[in-house]
């Protein structure tokens, strides 16, 4: 017991002197001869560390004589430093910060209803299916590159899912860990070298999800031979989808029984081209084929230890697609969700809207809880 | 729309000091300032911490260090050295000659100058405290003067800390500061020989289990895992008789290898001439479960790694797992090549699990020393060392 604070103590981060002072505390109250003899070892072994001047500092106040007196036998041989360092942790210090938030401004449009009234049945889903909870997702986990045109924190917002943003410039300086998720909206433009970081991030364990424009300015020169764009952009248009993989875990549940899911194409979207075998599409539609040349919607590859995902056109879909003649409570009945049936019925959303937002929710969830479910978190 | 939050972090005790530690503390001042020398040495160190001593605690300074704190520095003192020092920024040689003269540190002669020219960087390689000196190279890298007359002076001085055996350092802060530094191969060999050797030196105690990351991710040359096999290599040699040695690779799942104490290094090869396993992930905790399965109650765990982990079980949990299974908890060292991951390795910390890390530079000058650096840096050594620790006087 009284080893196991030692240790614990002895490996607390140095600069968090608030949970070396919460290690001293545990370890003086379990026994107080280790504490000194720690104390006195730090003196003769490590005179500048921080476990000791928090230590000195803790028994100096301390009502115990002994430890008192050993306080003031070892400021007379430390180093000048550590002596200014107890006085200072003694004596106490405030940092003041200033800290900016701004204010968030959630998009508005006619999906918002549709997004909101599903969100809470998708997150139910996955947490029901795959045992991850959106807890599981904090430290930083799902990390997006801001892009001007896909804004995917949109849909993460209405998944409730915690994400860091950052700019594609910074993507070098960071300590990427092998069971994150990086998220590059549309365009997602890197230089040679944050590419090669991309790839090694991906090869190392990584998820990476782009969207649209990332075909040709990321994917295609940081995987190459894998995708690539066919050269013919989209018109503004909505194409319906003919497949969707049965047996992929990143696409169950993304159709709603009795509805053909329509995907959005923006003006100039980016048909993709499978090169590599390897390469899965996870969703196709024949009319995409016949109008761009290309079928394949959304598809997967593994890299090294990690995965890469691609859609054509983006996540967060702007407006409504398919039969507007489909009622609301048909779709919701065939989801199950009859919690949100009044919440949808009076914001007028219709069927088709609902089933877009759910399809689009589901597919980004899947993929996010898959790969954390996979990771082991 | 911007909202604007004002945060007070309160940091310390806020209790008053102790009068018997101002005691301590006016007597220790004292006693340095009978000293001239040593006390203008750390007032030209130490100067913002000792004014705030005699300032905070309201100690009586005496006239050496009323004139240094809180007037005009005594002639011929360094802080009143410094006041030249700005005064030659346009004559480097003169400069120099100061910085030799007063030892100036690296930072105050950078702060005074405002850039440091190749005299005074000569004269700081000649002058530093072998401890800053070391520790002020990456920094000197950058600045890019660790070329021509400097670089040879830098060598020469490294040499010579060499056949001091007081001035010796961990391996991990000379790996550091070659990677940072970006040294090359001859200065870099100078500086590892700087290396402690600890007192255990060469044997390691105790059985010993190596779990090696074997997924796709770890540098190979053709297929086979060359730091792997040279690390096993030097733990079999190393590791004393009679002590087990169990190998284990980690991929998304953990297999047992089995070798003969006291192979060659060929045979270590060739236990590590592994293709990528078909599923691609890593998990070192798979390896321990299957360790702590098979009954392996070790004392130190080697994981050589790139120091990512992607795949459960989890290597910190299945630790807590393998400690209350077998009621052993056995140091960790992490082994790692240049520029592996710092994943693990806060996974660990954020566990409050105690760990070292030796990181193999790239110029594998360091292995050598790896025995004694997994002997001096081992927290069970640490652990041991305090329970037994008794003063000279006790």
């Amino acid at each position: 017991m009284q080893q196991d604070l030692l240790e614990r103590l002895l490996a607390t981060r140095t600069r968090d002197l608030a949970a070396l002072e919460a290690g001293h505390r545990e370890l003086l109250a379990a026994s107080p001869d280790l504490h000194r003899r720690l104390l006195r070892w730090l003196a003769a072994h490590e005179p500048e560390s921080p476990i000791l001047s928090v230590g000195l500092a803790l028994v100096a106040t301390s009502g115990d004589p002994v430890g008192r007196q050993l306080v003031t036998r070892l400021i007379e041989e430390l180093p000048i430093t550590t002596v200014a360092d107890v006085v200072d942790y003694i004596q106490g210090w405030y940092v003041d910060r200033l800290h900016l938030k701004q204010a968030r401004k959630r998009f508005q449009d006619e999906m918002t209803q549709a997004y909101t009234a599903t969100a809470n049945l998708v997150r139910e889903t996955m947490q029901e299916q795959t045992g991850v909870t959106t807890q599981d997702f904090r430290g930083g986990e799902i990390l997006v590159t801001l892009g001007q045109y896909d804004k995917v924190q949109q849909v993460l917002d209405y998944l409730q899912l915690p994400y860091q943003t950052l700019p594609c410039g910074v993507i070098d300086e960071l300590p990427l860990r092998a069971d994150q998720v990086l998220i590059i909206n549309c365009p997602g433009q890197f230089a040679a070298d944050e590419l090669e970081v991309v790839r090694r991030f991906v090869a190392n364990g990584g998820t990476l999800i782009t969207t649209d424009w990332a075909l040709q300015t990321t994917l295609q020169p940081a995987f190459p031979g894998t995708v690539e764009y066919n050269g013919r952009s989209t018109s503004d248009d909505v194409v319906p989808v003919s497949w969707v993989d049965p047996d992929s875990p990143y696409t169950r549940g993304v159709e709603v029984p009795g509805q053909t899911i329509s995907w959005w194409l923006e003006g100039s979207s980016y048909p993709i081209r499978v090169l590599d075998p390897r390469v899965s599409v996870l969703v196709r539609s024949a009319e995409m084929k016949r109008k761009y040349g290309e079928d394949a919607l959304v598809v997967t590859f593994g890299y090294g230890e990690g995965r890469v995902f691609h859609l054509t056109s983006h996540y967060y879909l702007q407006r409504s697609q398919g039969d507007k003649s489909v009622k609301a409570e048909e779709v919701v009945h065939s989801l199950g969700g009859k919690a949100i049936m009044d919440e949808a019925i009076t914001s007028g959303v219709s069927g088709s809207q609902l089933s877009a937002a759910y399809s689009s929710l589901r597919l980004l969830a899947n993929i996010l809880y898959e790969s954390r479910r996979q990771c082991g978190v | 729309m911007t909202q604007k939050e004002e945060i007070r972090e309160p940091h310390g005790l806020f209790r008053n000091t102790p009068r018997c530690l101002r005691r301590a503390i006016e007597r220790r001042l004292a006693a340095l300032e009978t000293d001239a020398d040593r006390f203008d040495r750390e007032a030209l160190v130490n100067f913002v911490r000792l004014k705030r001593l005699h300032a905070l605690l309201h100690v009586q300074p005496g006239a050496r260090a009323r004139a240094t704190f809180f007037g005009k520095p005594v002639p011929g003192s360094p802080r009143a050295a410094l006041r030249e020092l700005v005064q030659s920024r346009d004559d480097p040689r003169a400069a120099a000659t100061l910085v030799r003269q007063y030892r100036i540190p690296y930072l105050l002669a950078e702060a005074t100058l405002g850039t440091i020219t190749p005299p005074v960087a000569l004269a700081l390689i000649e002058t530093l405290d072998p401890e800053e000196l070391i520790g002020r190279l990456p920094l000197m890298a950058r600045r890019e003067l660790l070329v021509g007359p400097v670089r040879e002076a830098l060598l020469h001085r490294l040499k010579e800390l060499a056949r001091h055996p007081s001035d010796r350092f961990s391996y991990a802060k000379i790996e550091s500061v070659v990677r940072q530094a970006n040294l090359d191969r001859q200065v870099a060999a100078a500086a590892f020989a700087l290396i402690e050797t600890g007192p255990r030196g060469g044997q390691l105690i105790g059985d010993l289990a190596m779990l090696v990351d074997v997924s796709s991710s770890m540098p190979r040359e053709g297929s086979c895992i060359e730091l792997a096999a040279a690390i096993a290599w030097r733990i079999d040699q190393a590791l004393e008789e009679g002590a087990r040695l169990q190998v284990y690779t980690a991929s998304t799942e953990g297999n047992a290898l089995a070798v003969k104490r006291e192979s060659g290094l060929d045979q270590w090869r060739r236990v590590f001439t592994l293709g990528a396993p078909a599923a691609p992930g890593t998990s070192l905790g798979a390896a321990l479960d299957r360790l702590a399965a098979e009954g392996g109650a070790v004392s130190r765990l080697v994981l050589v790694t790139d120091g990512y982990e992607n795949r459960p079980p989890r290597f910190v949990s299945a630790y807590e797992r393998y400690r209350s299974s077998t009621g052993r908890r056995p140091t960790i060292h992490l082994v790692q090549p240049t520029g592996a991951a710092q994943q693990l390795a806060r996974d660990l910390k954020n566990a409050q699990i105690g760990f070292t890390v030796f990181t193999v530079d790239r110029h594998l000058l360091g292995l050598d020393a790896m025995i004694a650096s997994l002997n001096a840096q081992a927290s069970e050594n640490r652990i041991d060392q305090i329970l037994a620790f008794r003063e000279p006087s006790e």
